[in-house]
């Protein structure tokens, strides 16, 4: 039985040139980066250059890069931070529907203490209206927050001009970039961003690292507080390994945009060609070209796309699906909702994301076992094509 | 999450299918869920089920779930199955995960539905059944054909009013050739799918429904025929969502039916009301007459902004108001003349095809 594993925006293998960075880092300089001797000082010295590393792949100075555990951690510390931090200008913040759960969830917590978030509404390619934006922005407005690529169905939002709209009335702008990095040049200088978030385990890194890149200038109240690493900004002992792998990898991956995504969309166009072909009844979710190449959302009609996941596994595919039922209490994929996905793909819809190390010989596995799991499955439902029942 | 035992059902699951010739056939959707379950049970005199199978579509849970319902059902009297509960579907599924015993009630349901659904074909087979000439007619399986009635004068008056009324909405602005063929258009594509629809299953079912509308037909207008016939449609084996609303085809009627109206008819239509158009391309032409400039260019924008592709032809013409009047007259003149030829010839196309 063959694997193949087709979640990669869920999270990625690391490379060998990472794991060949990060080995050091375990046995051989092991040090604490915060400590004042030579096994602290090695140590921080590995840290410092993955902050370059990092700090040149954005567009950024290394002094306002913090290594955070991840990239929901990233999100939080930026929206709590600055939320806290400028409440004395307003209470108001506006993000979208179709942000992350740790956006959605930051934005939930502050309005339990008295903040006003406004989530905006999509369109049917999952794209954030301008016009819809302005309309929005208030005299207390204090931070719009919106992700550059979105992680179900990889839309690329209109960064630049979300940025710019922000800036002429003097707002805060964060972006989570956690899916983008590795498949979209980002420049913050050139997109006029003040906050970021980025994490390591999407681009071939380890998990349990990531960053936040704050513009110098820009007030932000800490989340965790205790010992003064990462300048005082971020406490907890930095992980080293981990932070050295992430510096090797966001390398890596700016240096290879190009490539990867080129190699990624051939492979991904065969697969959109060979699964519209042989499957019916099928709809692609998302954005026709302002689009990662690496993420396509499926949706089947009259199949479920819990047992379509789980007949897939026993194959030996792994996808993801946004929604989850559980307790009967059923959580539609709140992105597919907020860009009115028709009912009968909702229930149905699949992600597939591809990695850079995809075969042809996966790709055609993988669409065998799709076309013949989807035949069984719509055999057994009781819901025909005519909406009429069998 | 699911053990092992409930993977090696879900791989090869028993008594998937439908069911030639079943007696009672039970439909479960859960509102929040989404999930459909169907249950066929093939029950003979005795009040034992001899077979049972089912359709589903959902999790796992639910289809492992509706497979052991079907496989602890068989050979079991109607009473036995009515007591069946989730510890039974337990016993040969092995454990569920707490956060999925929900799909266990989903398929118990739907047999319940599926013996009362038995229940209720029993007390419809005490009325006498048919003749077997009439029978042959039948198994051509053409939509049987109305009665003719010709419509009475207030009848027609009634219809001119509303074009009249809807023509007055519109105001001054006409459309080259579109609205003319529309009517008939539409016309027709309504009797087509009321054509289509093939909703006997089964001979039997075939006579039962029959029976039940023949001997009503004959007392009925034609308004109440046409609400009758797509009450028919409604019958709870055709449908899926007898219960609980039809989402499916709804939108899907309705879209099909945004798709054929004709796109400049549909802004006629709204009026000032900003309906949007998609489909308005170079090959559309369009005419208006005002009496001012601002609506021209308001009109005209606007509905080139809203063509989103390419820009319609626009022909404008500003006129006086009494030219205006003259006009407005000029075409009610017109249309009384016709009112009654352009009713006809409606009604008639519309039984021809």
């Amino acid at each position: 039985m063959k694997r193949v594993y087709l979640d990669n925006a869920a999270t990625t293998y690391c490379s060998s040139e990472v794991i060949n960075e990060m080995m050091p880092a375990f046995s051989t300089i092991y040090g604490n980066s915060n400590s004042m001797h030579s096994f602290g000082r090695d140590a921080s010295a590995i840290v410092d250059r993955a902050r370059d590393r990092v700090a040149k792949a954005i567009g950024a100075k290394s002094n306002e890069v913090y290594f955070t555990s991840g990239g929901s951690e990233a999100n939080n510390w930026a929206i709590k931070g600055v939320a806290k931090a400028n409440c004395n200008k307003g209470k108001h913040i506006i993000t979208s529907k179709i942000e992350h759960d740790s956006v959605l969830e930051s934005c939930r917590a502050l309005e339990a203490e008295g903040f006003e978030v406004t989530y905006l509404d999509v369109d049917e390619s999952g794209l954030v209206s301008l016009a819809d934006l302005m309309h929005h922005i208030r005299k207390d407005t204090i931070l719009i927050s919106i992700m550059t690529v979105n992680n179900e169905v990889g839309t690329i939002q209109n960064i630049k001009a979300i940025a710019k709209t922000a800036h002429e009335s003097g707002i805060i702008f964060h972006t989570d970039a956690v899916q983008a990095i590795g498949a979209v040049k980002i420049d913050v200088d050139d997109m006029d961003i003040d906050l970021l978030s980025m994490s390591a385990h999407k681009i071939y890194g380890p998990k349990g690292a990531g960053a936040l890149y704050i513009r110098n200038g820009i007030k932000c109240l800490d989340l965790l507080d205790g010992g003064n690493q990462e300048r005082k900004r971020r406490a907890g002992t930095v992980n080293v390994p981990a932070v050295a792998g992430f510096g090797r990898a966001i390398e890596t991956a700016c240096r290879d945009i190009i490539v990867n995504q080129q190699k990624i969309k051939t492979i991904r166009d065969y697969f959109l060609k060979q699964i519209t072909e042989k499957v019916q009844y099928i709809r692609i979710n998302g954005h026709q070209y302002q689009k990662v190449q690496g993420i396509i959302n499926i949706g089947f009609e009259m199949v479920d796309a819990e047992s379509l996941l789980m007949m897939l596994d026993l194959e030996g595919i792994a996808v993801s699906m946004g929604s989850a039922c559980t307790a009967g209490v059923a959580e539609k994929s709140h992105v597919l909702k907020a860009m009115n996905v028709p009912e009968e793909f909702l229930k149905g819809s699949l992600r597939f994301s591809f990695g850079k190390n995809i075969s042809k010989d996966d790709v055609d596995y993988a669409i065998s076992k799709i076309v013949e799991i989807v035949a069984r499955l719509r055999s057994i439902s009781p819901i025909t094509k005519t909406g009429r029942a069998k | 999450m699911y053990s092992h035992k409930i993977f090696e059902i879900f791989k090869n699951p028993s008594n998937a299918g439908g069911l030639q010739g079943s007696n009672g056939i039970g439909k479960y959707v859960d509102e929040i869920c989404g999930d459909f379950v169907k249950i066929y049970l093939k029950i003979d005199d005795e009040q034992t089920i001899t077979e049972a199978r089912f359709k589903t579509m959902g999790s796992v849970g639910t289809i492992v779930a509706s497979s052991a319902v079907c496989s602890l059902v068989v050979d079991s009297s109607l009473a036995e199955a009515q007591e069946l509960t989730a510890e039974d579907i337990l016993q040969v599924t092995g454990e569920y995960p707490v956060d999925k015993m929900y799909s266990l009630d989903f398929a118990i349901r739907g047999l319940n539905l599926a013996i009362a659904d038995y229940y209720q074909r029993i007390e419809k087979d005490d009325k006498p059944k048919r003749k077997k000439s009439e029978d042959k007619k039948l198994k051509d399986k053409k939509v049987k054909q109305e009665p003719i009635i010709q419509p009475t004068q207030d009848e027609i008056e009634d219809e001119l009013n509303v074009i009249e009324r809807e023509e007055e909405a519109i105001e001054s602005v006409e459309v080259v050739e579109a609205t003319k063929e529309y009517i008939k258009e539409e016309v027709i594509a309504e009797n087509k799918e009321q054509e289509s629809f093939d909703f006997f299953e089964d001979e039997e079912e075939q006579n039962e429904q029959v029976d039940e509308n023949e001997d009503r037909t004959q007392d009925l207008s034609l308004d109440e025929l046409q609400e009758e016939e797509s009450q028919e449609y409604l019958d709870e084996d055709d449908l899926e969502y007898d219960e609980f609303g039809d989402p499916y085809t709804e939108r899907r009627e309705v879209a099909e039916k945004e798709q054929a109206l004709d796109p400049v008819d549909l802004f006629l239509r709204g009026g000032d009301s900003g309906l949007e158009i998609h489909n308005l391309s170079s090959s559309d032409r369009i005419s208006i007459t005002t009496t001012t400039e601002e609506t021209i260019n308001i009109k005209a924008t606007r509905m080139v902004e809203e063509s989103k592709t390419f820009s319609p032809v626009i022909e404008t013409k500003i006129i006086s108001d009494e030219e205006m009047k003259k006009l407005s007259a000029g075409k009610k003149e017109e249309k009384s003349e016709s009112k009654v030829s352009k009713a006809k010839a409606m009604f008639d196309a519309m039984f021809e095809e």
